[in-house]
């Protein structure tokens, strides 16, 4: 190298050490407690005025989510809650239903796979807190899933049947 | 070394260094795609190749950014040297991927043109947490763009070797940058103690290797003064061992004095390919050898041998009393001086 390329190296590595470091303790003591994330979108509270039909605590690889159903509510349309006894450990977990189980299914089942056919999207489902969600109106028998986006799979399900 | 130009002269130990090199990339991306498949099951896939290549890159700039100067504090890393284009060519290779991952998984879903969306859809430069590091990440990737497609010899010849390495400087900013771009990108969210000390003992190794390294050399470029006669008296001729030289700084650049077969010749010590020091090589085949890729001059006339045409400047030298005396004014390129004799006894002086 020429020396005065040898001489710019220098000057250059001097600034970067003073540069550096700075910069590098500024970014990590900037660091948030919580990761910042987007605003929450606003999801419209749901009424229900009457105790819920079903309950049940369902489990399945290795999720375990509160479900409660009303079949009738204010709104003239079966209403699912879920609350999610601990983080469910999956990416961009989004909630489907899907609608008309075969004749004598009943109960509570948690399994992984792949979606049914004729999934409809209910929304996005993160974090502990209880969630409401309409079904599609008229339709109260079917199976909810939670399908994981980022893993391309269904991480947990339950079955509806009166 | 050829006459002519090649996509890549290839021999036994750039076949070595890059086969290595791409077995090493490998591995690395195996073992980190399955250690992060088995303990972060929150991870999707995209995530953990994103991170595996980013990762990748980061550790292959810091080998690159390694390099040089521990072949200046220690001889034995000159063969890392010979083939680190290829190095610096990978290190991009691994970035480019990372940051077309990064393009596809966050922006090339909307409406948008994905590379107006790295641009613009972050513009909170006011803001530490949130800061547009993506930005800082694009920039590193187009100077390792550049470096990689001047990286071959024509560029070299063509924009010639002090415009070649300025040029090249441009990767210190490119470091600068992506050191910033991990601060303020993953470990905003990745809180663990133990990323922030990784990254904060790559930044103070390459910085202490830099630093240490220019400090010495710092000291090796200290003039030495002429005499009456306008000659320099740069060392004594038993301080010089056989077929090697002793480095000296006159009239602001670098010489090699050699001390070959009972004569003194005197050269630039800056070889043309690129800049490489030639007083730290050695004399084979009676001639002048660079450390790090061979090339070779005649020590009499500083021309390379038939069929190469590098020169480089010669000066005039006389051996008095066991003293090695240099004119400091070079002479140009190419330029025949008979070498000065070591009269018999003059060896041993000093």
């Amino acid at each position: 190298m020429i020396r005065a390329l040898r001489v710019r190296h220098r000057a250059v590595f001097l600034v970067l050490a003073a540069l550096l470091p700075a910069g590098l303790a500024v970014a990590l003591g900037s660091r948030r407690s919580v990761p910042p994330s987007p605003a929450p979108v606003e999801i419209p509270e749901i009424a229900v005025s009457s105790t819920p039909l079903r309950t049940a605590l369902v489990g399945g690889a290795g999720v375990a989510v509160l479900a409660r159903f009303w079949d009738r509510t204010e709104s003239a349309a079966a209403v699912l809650e879920l609350r999610a006894e601990r983080d469910l450990g999956a990416p961009d977990v989004l909630l489907y239903w899907a609608p008309a189980p075969r004749a004598g299914e009943t109960g509570a089942t948690g399994s992984a796979g792949s979606l049914p056919e004729g999934s409809v999207l209910l929304g996005p489902f993160v974090g502990t807190s209880p969630r409401r969600f309409h079904l599609p109106e008229g339709q109260d028998r079917g199976l909810v899933a939670l399908y994981s986006l980022g893993h391309q799979r269904v991480i947990w399900s339950w079955e509806i049947a009166p | 070394m050829s006459v002519g130009y090649r996509a890549v002269g290839w021999n036994r130990q750039k076949k070595l260094y890059d086969g290595s090199l791409l077995g090493g990339i490998a591995l690395y991306l195996a073992l980190f795609v399955t250690l992060a498949l088995a303990l972060f099951s929150e991870a999707t896939l995209e995530t953990i190749l994103l991170r595996a290549l980013g990762t990748l890159a980061f550790l292959l700039l810091h080998v690159v950014l390694s390099i040089g100067p521990l072949a200046r504090l220690d001889p034995r890393f000159l063969p890392w040297l010979y083939n680190r284009r290829h190095l610096g060519v990978a290190t991009f290779g691994v970035g480019l991927a990372h940051g077309v991952f990064a393009l596809v998984q966050f922006h090339a879903l909307g409406d948008e043109n994905p590379l107006v969306s790295v641009l613009a859809s972050n513009t909170r430069f006011t803001s530490i947490s949130s800061f547009p590091f993506q930005q800082l990440g694009l920039f590193a990737l187009l100077v390792l763009f550049l470096m990689a497609a001047t990286s071959h010899d024509f560029w070299l010849r063509n924009l010639t070797a002090p415009v070649w390495k300025a040029l090249h400087m441009l990767v210190y900013a490119a470091y600068g940058a992506l050191v910033l771009h991990v601060a303020l990108g993953v470990l905003q969210t990745e809180t663990h103690p133990l990323y922030g000390v990784l990254l904060g003992l790559g930044v103070s190794w390459i910085l202490a290797l830099h630093l240490v390294s220019g400090w010495r050399e710092r000291a090796r470029d200290r003039e030495l003064a002429a005499g009456r006669d306008g000659f320099v008296d740069v060392c004594a001729v038993a301080e010089i061992p056989e077929k090697r030289a002793r480095v000296a700084t006159l009239s602001g650049e670098r010489v090699a004095v050699f001390k070959h077969e009972g004569r003194i010749s005197v050269l630039s010590n800056l070889c043309q390919h690129q800049n490489g020091p030639l007083g730290e090589g050695r004399i084979i085949d009676g001639l002048v050898t660079c450390p790090w890729h061979g090339y070779q001059y005649k020590p009499a006339c500083g021309r390379s041998p038939e069929p190469f045409t590098e020169r480089v400047p010669t000066f005039r030298a006389r051996v008095v009393k066991g003293r090695v005396l240099v004119d400091p004014r070079p002479l140009p390129a190419g330029t025949h001086v008979e070498p000065a004799p070591i009269e018999a006894g003059e060896a041993l002086h000093g």
